[in-house]
Parts: structure tokens; sequence; C-alpha cells
């Protein structure tokens, strides 16, 4: 059975030590913000080393995390990254310092170098690596460092580090718990040579696990030089423990602030392994003084056959994202910020996982919740309040990500997940504007799409398109979440790839729109085999498609056509088959009848959206010829549905009599557990 | 004094009420479910979600496993708030405001005492008080 540590009292900052409480009265104001925005410029120093070192997709669109943190293994400073990372990453550096300080086989020395990707152990899901690595002065342990990236290999019994096949951990490969992979500033050859064994793609795993150590490592040199030797090891040590304490103070002090209530929401998905079925997720929030409790209790039970469940510390990191992105911008993302939350969930559900539990996409779940569950509820809390802005729409989280493993064009065995889908995903609508479109990654709003023709030099593949927005693929409202895109994958230069991809969403759309707003569209995924693309380019032929619907309403390339879930097992592409695969997009704001017509006629101009949409959502009257607004027919429509509206809509109690009565088929709530309350 | 709650909703402190923001229609008590006060309409999804191509997977939601819920104000018609629920599950009880945190906050000590112009709901997950369990 697979060791789970009790991470319960590892995401809150530890009460500070003596020797932090007398340092922390040597910084000064002025220090302070000039100390703590250097702290994050190192930081951000080291993302640079990190991104032009690395070699996995994700790595180079700087979809990653850096942090620096306390002796004790709470965060102090980080970069604008992945913050889900930099939560979890405290809990391998507390485990560290409780089990192997003191360890005479083990210990923890300047220059040691530690690796962990087991989910149970502060890990998200195992292809999320972390390296940290401790900061002395002298002999005295002063602070952690860490770099953290999703690297897309696991040697999982599929590629790309995010099986839909899995079953149990046993299927999902490395489960690395804290391991000490190198001393004295270099990496064991032994152990990185049995890391680079475990898995189809050892020069990635090699190369990025250099670039982690380079990363921790330029934050020691830069913490050493520019922080210590200019100011000294206490003022260091209180700087790190004062960005703590104001997010703390600053945190509670808004919560204070905040209407006392509760707020419910649920979400569904709809698939939770290579079958689908429908699975809850419930999360009532108590909002009281300047305390909050996230209880997750109502949620599905753990899923014995799929790899999207998760553990409590996932979704713990999952909420610092909104928390620390959205609802507390304006404070330093350290331990402190979460001090005002507790958490509270069911054990043996679908968030609180058995230790065998298959975990490789339960990201995705803690994803889900993180952008669209606790988000609605916290809008509904916040609206009344002087950081009304805050609520707002969220972006399209997480979109389906596109897997592959084999042998690249020069003959290297390559493996891992293509950051396209992620890093164009739309953002969500605001009070007063629509989201941007294929605005980049929820995870990390510093990550970025890379370059096309960068990608291709090194994966076997083409771009058949990728530059082009989805009609209607964004939650529609008053205003809108920005679109997301379709990307064309082809194979090329090699005979075949394997393939895959594991999001569902295609039945059941996870996201929520806000405030009346309609939910975004449910893509699918295409595959086009026995294409007849690579002639048509042969040809230079003006059929060649240049988005989705010019491959599927005009069938603009002729071959097999196969609509299917964006849960794609893996299966041999050949280099003549089309994958196409989508983005997601941002969710929506308010009543679509509020939409100025102008807005839908302009997305209709940049293709946006469809003339179905401007009419039978939005009640917009145009010259289909010249898209010019009929202003007095547009509100004469809007009006003639307001007044549909009302005949449509029964009394509440007579609707629920009628509504509660009814059920969805035994087969798609079989992973449910007891309907409707599992 | 009327609080704004969420775009489309107010809560007017001295009546305890729900209110249209847009309209002023009075919806029901502010310690019941703003929802009940509503008009309700279930939709097939596909009826506001473009179903570009016919099958399995069409772009819109499965009405089979979704419905689309939209809550009404009875006086303007505006939309106050919308659901995606699998069919026949509870509806969410999503705002329970502490009323009487609320008003002592914005009218001050005392306020609190004040009598409710609705029936007090008995709280609870779901916004059926009866029969519907938890949602």
């Amino acid at each position: 059975m697979g060791m789970k540590l009790d991470t319960a009292a590892m995401w809150k900052p530890a009460a500070p030590t003596e020797r932090e409480l007398a340092c922390v009265d040597l910084v000064e104001a002025a220090d302070f913000e000039i100390y703590a925005r250097k702290l994050d410029l190192i930081c951000a120093e080291a993302r640079q080393i990190f991104v032009r070192m690395g070699a996995a997709q994700m790595l180079q669109s700087g979809d990653v995390a850096l942090g620096i943190y306390t002796a004790q293994g709470d965060l102090a400073a980080c970069d604008v990254s992945i913050y889900l990372h930099l939560v979890t990453g405290q809990i391998p550096i507390k485990y560290i310092m409780q089990t192997y300080l003191s360890e005479p086989t083990v210990g923890v020395r300047d220059g040691d170098i530690y690796f962990v990707n087991e989910a149970t152990f502060g890990g998200i899901h195992n292809p999320d690596m972390i390296v940290v690595m401790p900061i002395f002065h002298e002999d005295e342990l002063v602070g952690w460092t860490l770099a953290a990236l999703h690297e897309g290999e696991t040697g999982a019994v599929d590629p790309g580090g995010m099986s839909v096949a899995a079953k149990t951990r046993y299927d999902e490969g490395m489960h690395w718990i804290p391991i000490k992979v190198g001393e004295n500033y270099q990496l064991k050859k032994d152990l990185v040579d049995m890391m680079a064994n475990q898995v189809r793609d050892p020069r990635m795993h090699t190369i990025d696990l250099k670039a982690r150590a380079a990363a921790c490592e330029r934050m020691i040199k830069r913490v050493r030089e520019d922080v210590i030797g200019r100011k000294g090891v206490d003022f260091f040590i209180g700087l790190m423990r004062k960005n703590i304490d104001v997010a703390t103070e600053a945190g509670k002090a808004m919560v204070r602030e905040l209407n006392d209530g509760t707020y419910r929401t649920v979400m569904f998905l709809d698939a939770v392994g290579a079958d689908y079925g429908l699975v809850r997720m419930k999360l009532t929030l108590t909002k009281k003084g300047d305390h909050i409790v996230m209880d997750f209790s109502g949620t599905s039970p753990e899923t014995p056959d799929g790899p999207f469940n998760t553990y409590k510390h996932v979704v713990i990191a999952g909420s610092a994202m909104y928390i620390y992105q959205f609802l507390f911008s304006d404070l330093p993302p350290t331990a402190g910020a979460m001090t005002p939350f507790d958490y509270e969930f069911t054990a043996g559900s679908l968030l609180d996982a058995s230790a065998d539990a298959a975990c490789a996409c339960g990201v995705l779940t803690a994803g889900f919740l993180s952008f669209y569950a606790i988000p609605s509820c916290f809008a509904k809390m916040i609206f009344d309040s002087r950081w009304r802005d805050r609520a707002a729409g969220m972006w399209g989280t997480p979109s389906p990500p596109f897997m592959y493993g084999g042998l690249n064009q020069y003959g290297l065995p390559v493996a891992g997940l293509a950051s396209d889908a992620l890093n164009t995903q739309g953002a969500g609508a605001r009070q007063d504007h629509d989201g941007e479109n294929a605005a980049g990654f929820s995870f990390c709003p510093t990550g970025f799409l890379q370059d096309a023709e960068f990608t291709e030099l090194q994966l076997p593949w083409f771009y058949l398109f990728r530059n082009r927005h989805m009609p209607d693929n964004h939650g529609m409202g008053k205003y809108r979440g920005g679109t997301g895109v379709m990307i064309g994958y082809v194979p090329h230069n090699v005979p075949w790839l394997v393939c895959g991809s594991s999001q569902g969403g295609n039945k059941f759309p996870p996201e929520k729109g806000l405030f009346g707003g309609y939910a975004a569209m449910t893509p699918v995924a295409v595959q086009v085999t026995h294409s007849d693309l690579k002639q048509l380019m042969a040809e230079s032929s003006d059929t060649i498609p240049y988005d989705v619907f010019e491959v599927l309403d005009k069938r603009a390339v002729e071959g097999d056509y196969a609509i299917e879930s964006m849960i794609r097992p893996f299966r041999p592409i050949p280099g003549d088959d089309i994958m196409l695969m989508p983005s997601l997009g941002g969710t929506s704001y308010g009543d679509v009848l509020e939409r100025d017509p102008q807005l839908v006629v302009d997305d209709l101009r940049s293709r946006v959206t469809t003339d179905w949409t401007a009419w039978n959502v939005y009640r917009v009257v145009y010259d289909p010829e010249t898209l010019r607004v009929d202003h007095d027919a547009t509100a004469k429509a809007r009006a003639e549905e307001r007044e549909a509206r009302k005949k449509r809509g029964r009394p509440y109690d007579d609707f629920e009599k009628e509504w509660l009565q009814k059920r969805p088929a035994d087969e798609i709530i079989k992973r449910y557990g007891d309907w409707p309350n599992p | 004094m009327k609080r704004q709650i969420t775009e489309y909703l107010d809560i007017d402190l001295e009546s305890e009420m729900w209110c249209c923001h847009t309209c002023g229609e009075v919806l029901i008590s502010a310690r019941q479910p703003y929802k009940r006060g509503c008009l309700v309409a279930e939709r097939d999804p596909r009826e506001v979600h473009n179903p570009h191509i016919e099958g399995t997977f069409t772009f819109a939601p499965d009405p089979e496993w979704c419905r689309l819920l939209e809550f009404y104000c009875p006086g303007c018609g505006g939309m106050i708030e919308t659901e995606y629920l699998p069919p026949g599950h509870p509806i969410t009880h999503d705002i329970e405001l502490d009323i009487d945190s609320l008003k002592q906050k914005y009218l001050g000590a005392g306020a609190t005492a004040a009598g409710s112009a609705g029936a007090d709901c008995a709280g609870g997950d779901s916004c059926t008080l009866a029969g519907g369990g938890e949602g």
C-alpha cells in the first residue's frame, strides 16, 4: 500500500520561532519594501534560468513555480507562477525537516538537492516534480528554495504523465517521496540514471532535473549575495517572517469586512476516467468574522477505477490559486495569506482519496474547484464590498492536455504533454468588459504560448492551425468569457505518434456563468484518419482548412472522421492523421439580454460567435450582409423574450415539486454515490 | 436601506426582503432563498448552446445529463441567476446571509431585533424547505 502523509498541519504557517520574532523587529518599513521585492526578483531571475535551461514543453512555456521558504518550510516569497506548486511545496520541506534533518543516514546540509513527486507527500499528481534545496548561512539552515514543473512523463502505463487508463497508483509510474538526489551542489549520477531509466523520455527528465537544481542554486546565490550579504542573516530571517505576517494580518482584515453568511455551490464532472459517469463536488463556504471554512462534504466517493481522485492538500493548494490571484491579488502571496481559511473533507471521497487511488488527473478535479466552484461562492460574498471588481468570471480551466509518446524526427525518444491548450485559455468576463481571448493558463498567468516553429523543430508534429479563435467557445452573458482556440496537430516526419488526452466536460459543463450568465460550450475532440491533408498541402490547395468548423462543416479534408470525447485513450496516430483539441473559453457575467448588440455583431465579424447564437441567445437583429444592428428591432425582440421568460417561468414551489421527481439514468450516476446527496 | 448583493439582487435591510436590483420587484424574505421568489424555467441546454453538429457529442451539453435552470424576476423578466444541474438534482441554496449581522453592520446596534416580513427560513443546503434533501 502506498504511503500517505498527514498533511493537515503543513499548509498553514507554523508559529514563529523565537529567532524569527527577534529578527522581525530588525526589518524597518522602507527596507521591507525594498527587500521583499528583492526576494520576488530573485525568484523571477531563477525563473529565467529555469525556463531557458529546460526541455519539457510546459517548462519552455514558463508554466513553472519558484519560491523561497523559511527554515520551517513556510512560503515567504515567490515569482508570479503556479501557486498550486508553491503551496504544496511547503509539505515536502516540512516533511524533510521533521523526518530527515536529524536522521543520521540522511540529514540536511548545504548543497543538498532534494527531489519529490509523490502526490501524497505534497506533490499534486506525480507528473508534478519538485526540487527543494536548503539555504545555509555558515552552519545555520536559514531557508529553502523550490523549483517545480509539470514533467509530461512519469513512466506510467501511458506516455504523457496523466494516464486516463490508470486504475491505481501502481499504473502511474514514478512515486518518489522526498529523496536526496544530490549533495554539495552536485546531482548524484546513479540516482539521475535511475530516474532516467524509469521514463520514456530520459533526455527531457535529466535536463529538467538539472534545470530545477540550477534555478534553486541561483536563488541561494542571490539570497546570500544580495540579501544576507548586504543586510545580514538576521535581517533575511526577519524579512521572510514579516512577509508572512503582513499577508496574515491584511488577509484577515479583508475577510473581516465581508458579509457573514453561508455560500454554496455544486459542480459536476461527467467523466472520471476512460469511461463516462457523473460525479458531484460540493462546496459549503461559511464566513464569520475573519474566518472562512470551506467544507467539501457531500462530494462523490473516490472512484476505484479512474485517475481523477485527489487529496486534501491539492484542493487546498488549488484554492490558493484563486485566493492569491484574485481575492488577495494585492497581498504578498506567502503562507500568511492562507491563515483565514480552514477546510473540511469527507474521508474516502473523490477529494480525500486513499493512498492507493489513481490520481494522475486529480489536478483537473482540483482545478475545476479552484476556478469554478470556489470563485462562484466568493463572488457572491465580495460583490457587496469595496472589492466588488474582484467578483469576476474565471478562466477556462484546466483545458484538455494533448499527450504524446514515440520517436521524434531525429530518432530520439520523446514523451510529454503539449501545453498549447493550457496556454490559450480564455479569461473570465468582468463587470465591465469581456474576457480576453486565448489569454493564457489560469494556473500560471505569467506562462505563454510557445512559439509554433520552435515546437515543431523539437517535436514530431506540425500545427494545421492554432491561431484561430473558436466560435462560441466561451461563456455567454452581458459580458462574455474570452474565447478559446482549436488546435490541429498533424504527426510529421515520423511514421506515427502515440497520442491521447484526459479531460471530460463534453456532456456536462463544469464551469459556471456568474450572475445569470450561461456556461461555455462543451467542446469535443476530433480525429481525421487516412486524411488527404498532405496531398492537399503538396498541391497548395486552397481547401486546406484553417479552423475546426471548416474541418467539420465543410469536410475540407477527405478521410474518416471521429467525433470524440476529450478523454481519449492513447492510440497510435499515423502521419496523415489530424488530431483536433480545444482550449476552453472563460466564464461569463450577467444576463445575455443586457449585452450591447454592437458587441455581438463585433463578435460575428471576428468569428468569435455565430449567427445562431446572435439570435437564439442574444436576440440581436442585424443586416446579415452589412452586419449593421437594427436597434429598434433588437429592443423589441428582447422585450418579447423577457415576456416569454415570464410565461415560461413557473412559481418556485410548483416547479420544484415536479423537478424533484426527475432523476438521471442509472448508467449516468453509476459513480455518483447515493442520489442526490452522495 | 438597500444593499446590492449581486448584479441583480438587493436586500432591503429594513423590510428584510430580497428585491430585484433592476426593477425593484420584491421577491421574498431575505431569510429565505432568493430563488424561491423567482420564476423558474427548465430548459434543454441545446436551446442556448449551439449544437454545431449532430451525434453523441454536439458541442452542447447533453440533456440526459444536464439541464439548464433559469431564475427570472417576476417583475421585469430579468435573468437573476442560472444553474446547470442533472435532472432532478435539488436546487442550490447559494446565498444564505447572516441577516442579523448584515443589519448590525449597516443599520447599527439594535437593528437586528426588527421583525421579519417573511417566514424565517429553516436554513439548509437546498432551497427546498421540506422533502428535497440537501443540494
